[in-house]
């Protein structure tokens, strides 16, 4: 994409997410209709499940008449579904490289930062095994599950892994979140590394060894609008939102840390 | 040896109460229509049905006995069952077959070949011992079973309609070869049958059932010349009546009344035979005969004998040849005048 | 077009099977058309691809093994003797074909993992069944077993017990009868029922990666190394080339092998 092109979009947006800023829950300034209307499909990465699903209640109450359908996957799958010609309008990642993929063919406008996520050790309640650090998990005869290469926290952890030189051989290399906290959980597996919101979200299920900044890998999200999007208004709106609208609050309160 | 079974059992809807006592040195035929009990009886004496009451048992060996809940398993009996079907494994060879008794007592493989190859000869079918048993005709596959059964030396031989699986051309032979081989056998032997034929050929004492009961029993001469059901009659092509005789006539069950010429007095029954029946558009007057008017039922032209179905207060069959019948237009039907003299009807006490 | 006028095809009837083939041949003819026919062959001698072939076919054997094993006297129990609770039973056996396969896991956990009463004492003896290839075929044998039952059963039942009356008679025991009548007849609906759960369980990926996990070399087996390199990191050609093997591999046993199978058996 030219540099060009891209600012007229962005200029635009940021027109429009001015427009809603201060604009009462029903819409913008009496005489602009609500671009928070009709429905749009977002493809997002499964560990934003709760925020958005939480999310759109919100958005659906704030603005009747509006309504998102999610389609949560690993980030690599529906960027793939996309290339093969999938509907949508926007487009959320887990890491940058797969948006990448998109931007490559020309299927997006500019991504931005979303919000970022790190790395958080799980164990089971109590932490029977006694796991403190980072390099605990290379303990002998520890059963760890970590999530497989292509999938984003897979790559943040084989990189955190990396960097601390420390060699680890995971019983499992799975491709759902979800799944690797249900088997931490069912004390089939002692600990995963998974990001911090997949905690959040597994509540007391779960128990969180946090890992030092120094040590950690801090993964960012992005955000884009699809070319094909048959609902840009709506598509951009919803953006905007999630840049620093009602749907970035409710990241932030699901332990998302701020794009930068 | 001498099997005495006293059976009552029901099975669905057939109920079968009979006694039956075979020794060993006579071929019992049981005898009656389909659907009589006579495979079910074969089966309870196999221990396949069990018994509700009675008593089954060989020489003090007790096969079952309700009142003592006594019961040995079909495999212990030893008895030879020849199903009707002949039974053949189809997955192994005809030799396999033969031999699968004497394995199944725990004999070793090569002895258990040897003796069934000898049976096998016995019966003809030497060069079949490799064979599937699908590649044997009817006739072959009954001398099969039949080897398979005889090879394991069983102390009673059971026979279920033994030549039913075989075709019209092969039952000549088959009989034949039947007949030696039970005469052979020193055990116990019991035929089921629905054909007459079998048990006129086959056996030497025949036992009649009927819808679950005995009723008659004796030589196969007897029994067919003296029915004592109207089922025994047709099957022996008599016409039979039913009544009680007193002095120079018979009062039939239906009310209708015959001259006879016999000593017998009180319950009776009697037979006519078909020929002995004679037809006449008209009423002939004269001798004393007994004339029975009489509506023409049905025609079954048989060879040089047709017989003549005739509707009545009781059933009765004339046999005429085919001129008398074209004369006398019985295909059309129509009234007709049996003519019976006394001398002709065989009455015999009840 | 044959003479015999019963066994001309009925023309009304030609269009919805031509229907179905279509329904199954265009989806294989699409992948056939998407394989990267020139990197096939180095991709097919990759080490991971080997592996997870090798270790397909190792699971689904096992997990065709156990079912035989467990699932003819199963079938012959419901088929021909009275026990109580038959209906129960049946519905029991069924319960792996509608449950959604990664549900089957969870519930394999459950029963099985490392916590139960089951898995601590397996662990006692150093088994421990999650992530390991033991796992995988359990979890094949788990959706694929209900097959055999129920075509083993379907067999067992077309045909009465004449010929088990006829062996008694002869003198055999029930073990015999079983033994030499029984199971012989039923040969061909055995191998039909373990033809399928051995497509069934070679297919296998949900119950699998729940159960036993995805590592190369112990659990990866071909599908789930297909759904990985698609879901994970994106390399369709090589989702597509560890499809195409399954699909060769099925094609070549149950279509090839099959008929002589069951040819010898009659």
């Amino acid at each position: 994409m030219k540099i060009g092109a891209v600012t007229p979009l962005l200029a635009g947006t940021v027109g429009i997410a001015l427009a809603s800023c201060g604009s009462s829950p029903s819409g913008g300034p009496s005489g602009s209709p609500d671009p928070f209307n009709g429905s749009i499909t977002v493809f997002a990465a499964s560990s934003l499940t709760s925020a958005f699903n939480t999310a759109e209640k919100g958005l659906e109450l704030d603005h009747p008449g509006f309504t998102a359908q999610y389609s949560y996957g690993s980030s690599q799958a529906l960027v793939t579904e996309l290339v093969s010609g999938a509907p949508a309008d926007v487009m959320v990642t887990a890491n940058t490289s797969t948006m990448q993929q998109l931007v490559a063919k020309g299927l997006v406008d500019t991504p931005q930062a979303l919000c970022r996520n790190e790395l958080e050790i799980i164990v089971a309640p109590g932490n029977p095994k006694n796991i403190k650090t980072l390099a605990d998990l290379a303990t002998p005869g520890l059963a760890v599950v970590l999530a497989a290469p292509g999938v984003p926290v897979g790559d943040y952890a084989a990189k955190a892994l990396a960097a601390a030189s420390i060699k680890l051989t995971p019983k499992s290399l799975q491709l759902d979140d979800a799944l690797m906290v249900e088997q931490v959980e069912s004390g089939n597996a002692d600990a995963a590394l998974v990001f911090v919101t997949d905690v959040v979200a597994a509540g007391s299920k779960v128990v969180g060894i946090p890992i030092p900044d120094a040590q950690n890998v801090i993964g960012t999200y992005e955000i884009a609008v699809l070319k094909t999007s048959t609902n840009m208004a709506a598509a951009r709106a919803f953006v905007t939102s999630a840049l620093s609208g009602a749907v970035q609050t409710q990241l932030l309160a699901d332990g998302f840390l701020k794009a930068s | 040896m001498t099997l005495v079974a006293r059976v009552r059992t029901r099975l669905g809807s057939l109920g079968l109460e009979c006694d039956l006592s075979v020794e060993s040195n006579v071929t019992v035929a049981v005898l009656g229509p389909n659907g009589a009990g006579k495979t079910t009886l074969l089966r309870v004496v196999a221990g396949l049905v069990p018994l509700d009451e009675g008593r089954i048992e060989i020489d003090g060996t007790v096969f079952e006995d309700t009142p003592t809940r006594t019961w040995l398993t079909p495999e212990a009996r030893r008895v030879g069952f020849v199903f009707q079907d002949h039974g053949l494994f189809p997955h192994l060879t005809v030799l396999d077959n033969v031999a699968f008794g004497l394995r199944a007592r725990g004999v070793d493989r090569t002895t258990a070949n040897a003796r069934a190859k000898e049976w096998l000869e016995r019966v003809d079918l030497a060069g079949y011992a490799a064979s599937r048993p699908a590649a044997l005709s009817g006739g072959q596959s009954q001398r099969a079973a039949l080897a398979r059964v005889l090879v394991t030396d069983p102390r009673a031989l059971l026979l279920d309609e033994p030549l039913a699986a075989v075709d019209a051309s092969g039952r000549l032979e088959l009989r034949r070869t039947l007949r030696d081989h039970l005469s052979t056998f020193t055990g116990l032997r019991l035929i089921v049958t629905h054909d007459p034929l079998e048990a006129a050929s086959l056996a030497d004492r025949v036992v009649v059932l009927e819808d679950g009961r005995v009723t008659q029993e004796g030589l196969f001469g007897e029994v067919s010349s003296r029915p004592r059901s109207a089922w025994i009659a047709r099957m022996a092509g008599l016409n039979l009546l039913r009544g009680s005789v007193s002095d120079g006539g018979m009062l039939l069950e239906d009310g209708s009344w015959v001259t006879v010429a016999t000593d017998v007095r009180g319950p009776a029954l009697a037979t006519i035979q078909p020929r002995a029946v004679a037809l006449y558009r008209k009423a002939p007057d004269g001798s004393p005969r007994n004339v029975l008017r009489r509506s023409v039922a049905g025609v079954d032209p048989e060879g040089d004998r047709w017989r003549i179905r005739l509707d009545g207060p009781f059933p009765l069959v004339a046999e005429v040849t085919p001129a008398a019948a074209a004369e006398l237009r019985l295909a059309e039907g129509g009234e007709v005048f049996a003519v019976v003299k006394a001398t002709e009807i065989d009455v015999y006490s009840l | 077009m044959t003479r015999d006028v019963t066994r001309r095809p009925l023309i009304g009837l030609m269009v919805p099977a031509a229907v179905a083939v279509l329904f199954i041949a265009l989806p294989l003819i699409g992948l056939l058309v998407h394989v990267d026919w020139g990197n096939l062959p180095s991709q097919l001698v990759s080490g991971n691809v080997l592996t997870a072939l090798r270790l397909s076919l190792e699971c689904s054997i096992i997990a065709v093994a156990v079912s035989l094993v467990i699932g003819v006297p199963l079938a012959y129990l419901l088929a021909r003797a009275s026990i109580p609770g038959r209906r129960v039973i049946r519905g029991l056996v069924t319960l792996p074909l509608v449950l959604p396969p990664v549900v089957g896991g969870i519930a394999l956990q459950t029963a099985l993992g490392r916590t139960t009463p089951i898995g601590t004492v397996l662990d006692h003896f150093g088994i421990v069944l999650p992530f390991s290839t033991a796992g995988a075929a359990i979890a094949e044998a788990f959706v694929g077993f209900p097959f055999l039952v129920i075509t083993v059963e379907a067999g067992l039942r077309q045909r009465d017990d004449h010929f088990e009356e006829v062996a008694a008679t002869l003198g055999a025991r029930p073990w015999r009868r079983f033994w030499r009548v029984t199971l012989p007849l039923a040969a061909p609906s055995i191998a039909a029922g373990a033809a399928l759960c051995w497509a069934r369980a070679l297919g296998e990926f949900g119950a699998t990666i729940t159960f036993a996990g995805s590592f190369p070399g112990t659990t990866e087996t071909l599908p789930v190394a297909a759904y990985t390199s698609f879901e994970g990191s994106g390399q369709i050609g090589m989702a597509i080339t560890l499809s195409l093997l399954l699909l060769a591999i099925s094609v070549l046993v149950l279509v090839v092998l099959r008929d002589r199978w069951l040819g010898a058996l009659r």
